[in-house]
């Protein structure tokens, strides 16, 4: 199934969890998590369940004001 | 020496904040942080790009530079424009940077990214509730101003002018009206700063700290701008703490007159 990391497209298989997807989008620790807008916090990471088209977004340290 | 900084029972000496953002380059931003003396370091999230992130060809990355600093940070929520985006972006800074502290940014019109008064203080009740030390980034209005006191924030932001302007404390009554009216809360004015007189006169009015950023980051020589910034706020704080002498409108002489030779021998 298709699910997006950070605008980009990904595909994973339909039992895949949260760390499948992160993996296949090859994201660099530290960074924290929100699936369609709703932060999921490392300890919930492991077991959560994707579905269809979720919006994952993996953000890191910028720069900021 | 001056007395130290208190933000939520943490005690630092420098009582200036610096950005992390918009330097000429990482060597020169953490030059100018270096020379600003500056223990307090905003910094923000985005998305992450893993192929630009590792494709630095054994560079630093920012996060790596950033920890060599051994600073403190202080995680914005820059871009917000809802409730839920803050709190949301809230939590996922206190994880990645394992920091319960939250400099609470909520645009509220992107003609000038005045922060949204009423959002802020749901999105500071919230988070407050749920265990956060917020730093609000806020309008001079008292009245906000007391209602995020009264909410429980230690520490209050209010604007000297629009982020990014320069064009330091447009409005001073109202600033010296939040220092008058919350004299117990840690006050910072954060953004408009553009030179170090601004930021000495904000701290000369009592003020306890200043948060800025591109009036270092865009000088034309960030490192000494930091300097004189870091020793405008100095002694600006020592200024306030010593006490000014109260304005008057007649003159007065400040070399003794009496027994001068020429007292009063031309006058008619």
């Amino acid at each position: 199934m298709k699910v997006f990391v950070n605008t980009k497209e990904i595909e994973v298989l339909e039992t895949a969890t949260l760390p499948d997807a992160l993996e296949k989008f090859c994201a660099i620790p530290p960074f924290a998590v929100m699936v369609n807008e709703e932060f999921v916090a490392k300890s919930q990471q492991e077991n959560f369940v994707l579905s269809e088209h979720d919006k994952i977004e993996v953000l890191s340290a910028i720069q900021g004001g | 020496m001056s007395s130290q900084l208190d933000i939520y029972g943490t005690k630092v000496d420098s009582r200036m904040l610096i950005g992390s953002a918009l330097y000429p380059s990482p060597k020169i931003m953490q030059e100018s942080i270096d020379a600003s003396g500056a223990q307090i370091v905003t910094l923000s999230l985005s998305r992450q790009n893993p192929q630009k992130l590792g494709g630095q060809a054994g560079g630093e990355t920012f996060w790596q530079i950033i920890q060599s600093l051994g600073v403190t940070l202080l995680p914005n929520t820059a871009g917000c424009h809802s409730v839920k985006e803050a709190v949301t972006m809230a939590q996922m800074s206190r994880e990645i940077f394992a920091t319960d502290w939250i400099k609470l940014e909520l645009v509220g019109d992107d003609f000038n990214l005045q922060p949204d008064p009423i959002d802020l203080v749901k999105a500071t009740e919230i988070l407050l509730n749920d265990g956060f030390k917020v730093l609000p980034y806020c309008t001079d209005d008292l009245v906000i101003a007391r209602h995020l006191v009264e909410l429980g924030c230690k520490v209050i932001m209010p604007w000297g002018s629009p982020i990014g302007t320069g064009k330091g404390l447009l409005n001073p009554y109202a600033l010296q009206a939040i220092r008058d009216r919350f004299p117990e809360v840690t006050l910072i004015v954060d953004s408009g700063i553009g030179k170090p007189s601004h930021a000495m006169q904000a701290m000369e009015m009592g003020v306890d700290a200043i948060l800025l950023n591109t009036a270092v980051a865009q000088a034309q020589n960030p490192q000494v701008m930091a300097q004189a910034f870091k020793g405008a706020i100095e002694s600006g704080r020592l200024a306030y703490e010593a006490g000014a002498m109260v304005e008057r409108d007649s003159a007065s002489a400040s070399t003794p007159t009496l027994d001068s030779p020429f007292w009063h021998s031309n006058s008619n």
